[in-house]
């Protein structure tokens, strides 16, 4: 057994698991970038990442286990916990066995991790999509800075496409230098690594002391319930908060 | 009155106080595409922006159109009798705000309300003119909820649902008597009217196929103000059980009263607001809709208010312990929904593991079954719980939640639970 690397792409990923079906091989551990782990083993063998390759296999999972699978498949792996693969792997090799009915065996070791990973890793990309503050820069775009947990701004982009159609948009993944970005037909992924926040509008701060007197007042002090918000709202998150900065 | 001279901060602000005491910030039900060169949508899951410091999620910007009002509720801040400064919003005020707020993603969409100025019709058709606004100038897509005014025409009433996700008319009291006394200006039949026109228009609307112009497509709520007056919790789930059945209402809102100002129609005891009564309101109300149950099996009149030590689906099941306990790779799923410790997600997934695996005790705990409640009440292929000989005084202690957990004073850990929020909260039932 070997220790395989790719180069850290969801798609790399799946070129991987269709080199390891053609070979028939188990891998001891799945890796991506320099790592010690790489050099303590002696064997590593890397995979490139092959676009077509990763394409077809993900066709191969929708039809022998399911469509659906495929997005939990990659929902988990935008985890990026540590482990990860070797997890999704195992449920590739289930599903291969189980087929169609691999997901209903929800409480079976193969399954469970993998559903509980994509299930938090969508749980995070809904809060997000609520959490997301955009300010209007000076050349007339809208800027929003956000810290997931995750890797989610995939998963949030379609949302902002349908609902911001009208306006130019770039959400900012700050920790991970990424940014999707809305140009009125179509987004993308890029890497963005500006600091700080772009030159505003001038009506950028009206309408925000707007809201931060607005949400001042729709606390009812009689209720007050300071934990329960706190509860709701990590820190990771009030950061970057409208109203709470 | 002198309402120019303010600016639109502080109007905000007062306006904005003066509506929080609506409870409802759902934003779920709905689905409205944007439509070309408009803005915004209204997602069916609901989506929450922030969360408040009374830990209440905040959806919609939640707003009065005026706190002038010629009515006189006792149990409203508002009320003519009241001394305090009155403003208004322009529609167009009104418009130009949300769609500023929506389009810094701050919240879902609108929620809007208002006093009672000069006549309903007069009140209702200012209401319209600001969704109209939104919808038309601005084009608008996203989650409208409106409130209708009590006693409004019946034509204003079906305007107003043709344009917006959902309409409210609140109940705000149990019974005739109450309304009466507290809100001696709405009659019964003026909040019936507007709700029942609204159900058989939704009624209609269903029958008329896929293609008709929607109507009020997440559905109508109301509210019901608790505490303000003696009625009991099973006169309250009486009427919550009706309101859906009959109306086909999407949600009963609770709102423990809170004392606004002193009126001597209205008890003075209330010190803080009765948040866990409250809290168990929403519990019940939830086995209602979700769980199969009737507000009979709940409560009734030898024991008409809830338990506020238990949550009701566990003291239903202390009092039906000749049903348990259930196995569950056989029970169905009604059956399962009962047993404390499950919910709703945790049921669906025993369905549907358990027809490629038989499951047992360790499996439960990863499809979510919260076994410290429910081992008490299941078995998993065959093994039951250790000391199933229990008495009921012993086990009732066992199911209380721990000590450290705060009672009435106003810190609930679970707050009244959202729709989109099933996930939260049916592990708890
Ligand atoms: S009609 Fe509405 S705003 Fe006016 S006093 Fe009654 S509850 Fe308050």
């Amino acid at each position: 057994m070997a220790v395989w690397r790719y180069d850290g792409t969801f798609s790399g990923f799946l070129t991987l698991c269709a080199e390891l079906v053609t070979r028939r091989e188990e891998p001891e551990g799945i890796i991506f970038g320099e790592s010690l782990q790489a050099e303590l083993f002696r064997s590593t063998v890397d995979v490139e990442n092959n676009d077509a390759r990763a394409e077809k296999m993900l066709g191969a999972i929708a039809a022998r286990i399911s469509p659906e699978s495929c997005r939990t498949l990659w929902c988990a792996f935008q985890s990026r916990k540590e482990g990860v693969e070797l997890l999704l792997w195992r449920y590739l090799q289930f599903g291969r066995v189980t087929g169609a009915k691999c997901d209903r065996f929800l409480a079976h070791p193969a399954v469970a991790p993998v559903h509980k990973l994509a299930l938090s890793v969508g749980h995070e990309a809904h809060t997000v999509r609520g959490i997301v503050r955009f300010q209007e820069t000076a050349g007339g775009q809208w800027y929003a800075a956000v810290e997931p947990a995750y890797q989610i701004l995939e998963l949030i982009a379609p949302h902002f496409a349908a609902r911001c159609a009208d306006m130019n948009w770039l959400i900012h993944d700050v920790r991970r230098n990424l940014a999707v970005a809305w140009n009125g037909s179509e987004w993308r992924l890029t890497t963005f690594d500006a600091q700080g926040v772009p030159p505003l509008s001038a009506n950028e701060a009206t309408w925000s002391a707007l809201w931060r007197s607005y949400f001042a007042a729709v606390a009812i002090p009689q209720r007050a319930n300071g934990r329960l918000q706190q509860q709701h709202l990590p820190k990771r998150f009030r950061k970057y908060l409208t109203e709470s900065v | 009155m002198d309402t120019t001279t303010m600016t639109l901060e502080e109007k905000i602000r007062i306006l904005a106080e003066s509506a929080r005491y609506d409870v409802s910030c759902s934003s779920s039900g709905s689905s409205r595409s944007n439509t070309k060169g408009g803005i915004g949508n209204a997602a069916s899951s609901g989506i929450c922006h922030s969360w408040s410091a009374d830990g209440h999620c905040v959806s919609l910007l939640k707003i009065l159109l005026t706190n002038i009002c010629i009515y006189d509720c006792a149990y409203c801040l508002n009320r003519r009798s009241n001394d305090i400064r009155r403003v208004a919003l322009t529609p167009e005020e009104v418009a130009e705000l949300t769609i500023n707020f929506y389009r810094r993603n701050y919240i879902e969409g609108l929620f809007l309300s208002t006093g009672v100025v000069r006549n309903p019709d007069y009140t209702m058709e200012l209401l319209i003119r600001t969704v109209r606004t939104l919808r038309e100038e601005h084009r608008f897509n996203g989650y409208i909820h409106l409130k209708l005014v009590p006693g409004a025409d019946p034509l204003l009433v079906e305007q107003a649902g043709r344009m917006v996700d959902r309409v409210s008319i609140n109940l705000e009291l149990p019974t005739r008597g109450s309304l009466a006394l507290l809100a001696p200006d709405k009659s019964r039949e003026a909040i019936l009217l507007p709700m029942r026109q609204v159900s058989g228009l939704i009624t209609a609307r269903r029958d008329q196929g896929r293609n008709a112009p929607p109507f009020v497509p997440a559905g109508q709520s109301t509210q019901v103000i608790i505490g303000a007056t003696p009625d009991s919790d099973f006169r309250i789930m009486t009427i919550s059980e009706q309101l859906y059945q009959r109306m086909g209402l999407k949600r009963v809102y609770y709102s423990a009263y809170v004392p606004v100002a002193g009126d001597p129609r209205l008890p003075a005891l209330i010190a803080t607001p009765l948040l866990a009564r409250e809290h168990r309101l929403y519990q019940a109300d939830w086995l209602l809709r979700f769980y199969g149950f009737r507000a009979d099996e709940l409560l009734d009149a030898g024991s008409p208010d809830l338990d506020q030590e238990l949550d009701p689906k566990t003291g239903w099941a202390l009092r039906h312990r000749q049903l348990f306990p259930v196995e569950v790779n056989r029970a169905e799923y009604e059956v399962l929904l009962r047993v404390p410790g499950i919910g709703v997600r945790s049921a669906k997934r025993i369905v549907r593991a358990r027809r490629v695996q038989r499951l047992r005790r360790e499996e439960l705990a990863k499809l979510g079954v919260v076994m410290k409640r429910a081992r008490y009440f299941l078995t998993a292929d065959g093994a039951g719980s250790e000391g199933t000989d229990l008495s009921p005084e012993r086990l009732k202690e066992l199911l209380l939640p721990g000590k450290k957990r705060r009672s009435d004073s106003g810190q609930l850990s679970l707050f009244p639970p959202d729709p989109r929020d099933l996930s939260g909260i049916t592990g708890e039932l």
